[in-house]
């Protein structure tokens, strides 16, 4: 009975870890849109998720968005958001493209 | 006891593992729309002479005559001219004053007609082999005969050493273009070419050289026209998950 007890807390832990319930399906959903070339939508699902908690990965996707939809100013705000909560290589190579990209 | 034990590890590690496969992260492609940087609909475009550095390469052509040509030839209705009035050496030291981010005065061109000054800096340079020499990856420049791919019995330290049999032609090709009425630089853009010359000890290459660079310019000159027109770009992002 412990050891169950005990799994049940590593496991709710590493699903909490993996992400905040909402947010992880909104983004899930904002990847197929985005990959669909459907930008706008996909910033629809995105900011929905942002509402619900800060989170690093949903601040990059939906600079990923405004950068496809041509905001710049948006983006960037959204790259340095993302770099304030979490400064990972991925986020860091896209932020370094974003500026190095002439338009 | 020890075997539910046992079980409950193996599925703690399961979900552990597809957990991490789930938030992978991913590359995407993204499509953005460009706004045209200028408008050169029926306008005048006055194109200074290029600044050609050269070091180990000589040319038997007028690269600026080469490239208005080419800019001739566009879809906007845009007329090119070239400074006349002044020498050679003032329209060229011009240019370069553009380059260098200042701004001369223009008066002197006598460009009464003009509505845009391009100036162009062009850097031609060459290696002894290609980039693919430096890693296992393939080089979309190798594009000229092989297409990049090894032979089919070929292995890797062969193809690798075949890279050594090869030139690298490369051309960095900067625009400023510079609007007289608005009085601003609306376009100051570098992009850089390269064309891989596969077993060069068996080719001319002095006429292989001229033909790789005019192919380059080639493009460049296409690729500052379209910088003028609303135009697709593909960008390269990761998605995080």
């Amino acid at each position: 009975m412990k050891e169950i007890f005990t799994l049940l807390i590593v496991f709710s832990f590493i699903t909490g870890c993996v992400s905040t319930p909402g947010i992880k399906e909104y983004n899930e959903y904002a990847f197929d849109l985005v990959k669909g070339e459907l930008y706008n939508e996909a910033l629809f699902y995105l900011l929905k998720a942002d509402s619900l908690a800060p989170d690093y990965r949903i601040k990059n996707n939906i600079a990923l968005c405004y950068e496809a939809l041509g905001d710049r100013t948006k983006a960037q705000e959204y790259y340095q958001e993302a770099l304030k909560l979490r400064e990972i290589k991925p986020l860091k190579d896209n932020y370094a493209d974003f500026r190095k990209d002439q338009p | 006891m020890r075997i539910s034990g046992k079980i409950s590890l193996s599925i703690l590690l399961l979900f552990s593992l597809s957990a991490c496969l789930l938030t992978r992260d991913e590359n995407v492609r993204l499509r953005a729309r460009r706004e045209p940087l200028a408008d050169l609909t029926r306008k005048t475009l006055l194109v200074l002479p290029s600044v050609v550095h050269s070091p180990d390469f000589q040319l038997n052509r007028d690269l600026t005559q080469y490239l208005n040509t080419l800019l001739n030839e566009n879809e906007y209705g845009t007329a090119v001219i070239t400074p006349a009035g002044v020498t050679e050496a003032a329209a060229r030291e011009t240019a370069t004053l553009f380059l260098d981010g200042k701004t001369p005065d223009v008066e002197l061109l006598h460009n009464a007609l003009a509505d845009f000054i391009l100036s162009v800096q062009m850097d031609l340079l060459y290696e002894y082999y290609s980039t693919y020499s430096g890693d296992d990856g393939l080089n979309p420049a190798y594009s000229v005969e092989r297409g990049g791919a090894p032979g089919l019995y070929e292995t890797p330290t062969e193809w690798k050493n075949r890279s050594f049999d090869d030139l690298s032609f490369q051309l960095k090709a900067r625009f400023v273009l510079y609007d007289i009425h608005s009085k601003k630089r609306v376009i100051d853009k570098t992009e850089t070419y390269e064309l891989i010359l596969e077993d060069y000890r068996m080719k001319n290459v002095s006429s292989e050289g001229e033909r790789a660079f005019l192919t380059m310019i080639q493009q460049a000159s296409s690729d500052f026209l379209s910088w003028c027109r609303e135009r697709d770009v593909e960008l390269e992002r990761i998605y995080l998950k």
